[in-house]
Formats: C-alpha cells, structure tokens, sequence
C-alpha cells in the first residue's frame, strides 16, 4: 500500500481551477492505494496524462467517462476493487455501481 | 400531496403522444403542484442538455424561473425519468420558494440549508466532488420528494403497471448513491455534505463582507438574496464557487489576473448571450431581455478592465511605470493573444453578430473552461504558467492550508470598480454588436445536426453536467 503524496495532488488540482473546499474534502478522505496503482498515479502527477490501467477487468477511462469522475476519483473507485477485505458479494457491487452510468440532475 | 389525473402521463397514451403533447402534459403537471406549493409555476421546456445531465432549474434575479428537461427524457418511450426529474427540478424551485417566505418552513434547520444553499453553498458536481454535490441537503430533499410524489402519480393515482419496474431502477440508483457516499465521505456523509455548503456559504459571505461594493458578476449582485443561479452548474464562472472576490483598491492586479477577469467576463457573456437566443426561441422573451440587459452591464464592464489594465500595461503586457508594489513581477506576465479583450477587434462576439446564431454559439477560447472540462472528463490538465509563489516553494506541515490561504488571498484582491474609467467607443461598438446578435431572427434548428454534439455544445454554453 502507498500514500498518494496528498500536498503535490492538491496543487495539482488547485491549479487546475478546482474549489479548495471540493479538494479538501476530496483529500481528507482519500485512502492508501494499492501498490500496482503506484506507477499511474506517480505518472499523472507528474503530466496528468491519464494513463491505460486496467483492474480487475474494468478500465479507468470507462469509469471516468461513465461516471464523470475526475482520474483520482476514478483511481480512488477502482482501488476498492482490489480490497482484500470485500466479500465478492460487496466486490460485485462496487464493481456494477463504478461501471454504472451516473446521471445528474 | 395528492397527485393529479393527467392522463398523458401514463405510458400507454405518453407513446401515443407527440413530443408537443408531452411537454404539454408535464407543464400540466408543474403547474398543478406549483399551485399546490403556493408558488408561481415555472415554464417547462426541454433542451438538449449534457448527455448526462436530466434537467436543471434556474431562477433569476426578478424571481422567474424555468426548468429545462433533457430531450432525451422527452424522446424516451417511457414517461417516467420525464416526470421524475420534472418533479425533482420543481421541488428546487420550492426549496427557492421556501427560502423567500421563510414562514413555510419546515423547521429551522430546513430553513438555514436552504437559505445556505440558495445564497452561495449549492454544490455544483466537478468529478471530484460527486458525493458532495449528492448528499447536499437540497439535493436529498429533492431526490426523496421525487420518489415519493412518483409512487403517489404512478402507484396510487395513475395505477401504471409498467411502473413497477423503473421503480425497482430507481431505488437502485438511490441505493448506490448512499453507497458511493459512504466510501466518500463516511458514514456521516449527509452531515459533512452539510458542513461543505456551510462553509461555500461563509466563504462566500467572507468575500461579500470584505467588499461590500464590489458590482462583479462573481458575486451576483449586492443583494445575496437576488443571485441568479442554475442547479447543476458546476462551469459557470459567474455562479461558480460562489464567485471569484473582487480586488482591492490598494494594489494594482498582475496581467495575468486582468486577462483571467477579461476570460471569465468573455465566457459570461456567451453563456448569457446564447442562453438569452434560447429563451427567445422559446419564446420568453422577458427573460431574453433581461439577459441583454445582463450582457450590457458586461460589455461594460469589459470596457472598465480593459481601460484599467491598459493605463497599468503596456501592449507587451509590462507595466508602464515601475511600481514596487504591484502584485506579481514581470517574468509572470501573460504575454499571449489578447484578440478578444482588444475591442478594436472583439472577433467572436462580432462574428456572432455577423453571422448566423448557428456559428454564434461557438464561444470564443476560454481556457478556464477547457481546463475545467479536461480535468472533469478525463483527469487531464492542460499546461498552464505555473504561479511560482505556488509551485516553487516547500510546502511544510501546514501546507495544504498555506497554500489555500494564499490562494484566497490572491483571489480576493480585485476591485474591478476601484478605478472607474469611461466606457470606451468600443466597448460602445461591442455593445451594439450584443443588441444585433441578440435581435437576430433564430433559425430553425437543422435537423441533420447530431444530437450528441449539440448535446456537447450545451454543455459548453450553459456549463451544465460537466
């Protein structure tokens, strides 16, 4: 497991015109990945350039682009899937929810 | 609340129905719970919205009100997510209702989320945020009222038996919102949603209080309680984050700020412009009116930044006299093209007004936005001048704050009014190039047109969904 290096990706975000609030509260909470999202997530801080990952079958371009998430978001959502801790049940449905179209209103 | 027989709202008779027939049956509708509410009903109308995004409310600053459903809604041989978003969109505009005869409040803390909400705290979806924006209180209340009203149209009054399944649908994705939440923001998450609009609101009031007279549309208007504003908004510069703070007086700002206020102002006025072309088409031609005016107040503006900047700046972006106390230095100066803002050639606001309002909606660069809108969709940023009090120094322990409070600080040092030139000629020729765009005959939409992409445009000009 790693850290995500949390000051670098709020600068990161900051700069890309994102809220403070909307980044703080989105840090706050964000857990330790596992260590095979390492290199993406060191890539993307480094030119976000949203890299070819794929986990457990699920690419991370289909949950940005069905759920309208930003990378992080998306990274954060497919790092659960490799939770040792799920039973497959709570695997399944995390699964079926970060690959479900999210609509707003 | 008993719900009414409309009898088009069935499945059965809605696939029968031309798409004139079924907005007809859902103004019906928002016309009968408004007057249940004791509010005044808002016209209905369906647009093509971001793919993603099912309707939106927006009220403006004289109290009138729409609600736009997604075309898609209408097109779908089902009535259902038509009449459910139509039934969420309106209790918003209950919730407004609420916050301006606060007597029909529930209780207090209804009342303050509301009036929060309303006044600055709404949280618009940025792709980090999801949850927030989700589990706001408004949006809960929305969401349950909704569901609640369908069971009672569908169940109860209109005895649909296709409803049942959608229903199934729908409890589904209400389940899987509590769900993501929960991995969001924990257990608590509706509080801390709470506590997020709480402190949008005070960091908006902060930023009102520290200058009381600023006129900029980042605030809306010196009156909290008459801002315009969309739900569902998250890219409009104007609404966003509850506005970017005006400068102050004592400090001149940097190029670079003046060219970002010049952005924000330019992509303001397309949005309002397009949209006022929409309301015409439609037909609401008040709200059309009020949306030139708008697009006057920011020609004008326009004019003020651009005198302003050009009596600090020379046409290098280097400042006329040396003045040590200027925010930024020259080495940070923003030395790209500045066509827009020249307003000896305002080249796509004038083109707009030249050409057809088919070519007029395409918006001018705005960098804001497509940064906005690649760090949304795909996690990309595009390259920008690092701001070196950011990136160069060593963040220490408390850096997160540091660099929140510097960033604050930068963004609350703008007093666009501070020095109040004369309009210039022309930003007076700009501004008649805004009445003839505006009182331009609409065309016919080309029906060959891809619905997707008008879709994307959408997306660009109202800054709905993302």
């Amino acid at each position: 497991m790693f850290q995500v290096d949390k000051q670098r990706a709020y600068r990161v975000l900051l700069e890309s015109g994102f809220d403070k609030i909307s980044i703080e509260s989105f840090l706050k909470n964000f857990p330790a990945l596992d260590d095979s999202l390492r290199t993406p997530v060191e890539e993307w801080l480094e030119n976000q350039q949203v890299p070819e990952l794929v986990v457990d079958g699920v690419s991370i371009q289909d949950v940005i682009e069905k759920r309208r998430s930003h990378f992080l978001k998306a990274i954060r959502d497919l790092n659960r899937l490799l939770d040792p801790n799920l039973t497959p049940e709570q695997h399944d449905n995390w699964k079926r929810i970060i690959t479900t179209p999210r609509f707003y209103e | 609340m008993i719900m009414p027989n409309i009898v088009n709202l069935r499945k059965e008779n809605w696939l029968k129905c031309t798409d004139e027939q079924r907005l007809e049956a859902l103004n019906q509708l928002e016309g009968y719970i408004a007057g249940q509410e004791g509010r005044a009903p808002c016209p209905v109308s369906s647009n093509w919205l971001e793919p993603r995004t099912r309707g939106v409310h927006q009220y403006f600053n004289d109290g009138r009100e729409s609600i736009e459903l997604n075309t898609s809604l209408l097109a779908s041989d089902e009535p259902y997510q038509a009449v459910e978003t139509l039934l969420h969109e309106g209790r918003h505009s209950y919730q407004h209702h609420v916050v301006n005869h606060p007597e029909l409040a529930e209780n207090e803390q209804q009342l303050r989320d509301w009036t929060m909400s309303q006044e600055g705290g709404y949280i618009r979806p940025d792709g980090l945020n999801n949850s927030l924006y989700a589990s706001q209180p408004t949006e809960v209340d929305a969401r349950a009222i909704a569901r609640s009203r369908m069971d009672s149209l569908y169940g109860s009054e209109l005895k649909d038996e296709y409803y049942q399944g959608y229903k199934a649908q729908k409890e589904q994705e209400a389940a899987d919102i509590v769900e993501e939440a929960k991995q969001d923001l924990g257990e608590d998450y509706e509080q801390v949603a709470r506590e997020a609009v709480q402190e949008q609101y005070q960091q908006l009031q902060e930023a009102q209080e520290a200058q009381p007279l600023a006129t900029s549309p980042y605030l809306g208007t010196n009156s909290k309680s008459e801002n315009s504003q969309i739900e569902t908004n998250p890219m409009n510069p104007s609404l966003d984050k509850g506005g970017n703070p005006a400068p102050s007086p004592e400090k001149p700002l940097s190029y670079e700020t003046y060219n970002q206020l010049r952005d924000d102002d330019l992509n303001y006025f397309e949005q309002i412009r397009d949209h006022a072309e929409l309301m015409r088409q439609k037909g609401y031609t008040d709200i059309a009116d009020e949306e030139q005016a708008e697009m006057q107040r920011t020609v004008e503006r326009l004019g003020k930044l651009q005198k302003e900047r050009d009596h600090i700046y020379n046409l290098n972006g280097k400042p006329r006299g040396a003045d040590p106390s200027q925010e930024n230095p020259t080495e940070q100066i923003d030395n790209r093209s500045d066509q827009t803002l020249d307003l000896g050639e305002p080249e796509s606001i004038a083109h707009a007004a030249e050409t057809s309002p088919v070519d007029a909606v395409n918006p001018p660069e705005d960098l804001t936005q497509e940064v906005i809108s690649n760090t949304n969709q795909e996690g990309n940023t595009i390259p920008s001048a690092p701001d070196e009090s950011q990136t160069g120094e060593d963040l220490g322990e408390n850096a997160l704050e540091q660099n929140a409070a510097s960033n604050l600080e930068e963004t609350t040092e703008t007093p666009l009014e501070a020095a109040s030139p004369e309009i210039s000629a022309e930003t007076e020729a700009l501004s008649q190039t805004t009445n003839a765009n505006i009182s331009e005959p609409q065309p016919e939409v080309n029906s060959d047109t891809d619905p997707g992409a008008e879709a994307e445009d959408e997306t660009y000009r109202y800054g709905l969904g993302f």
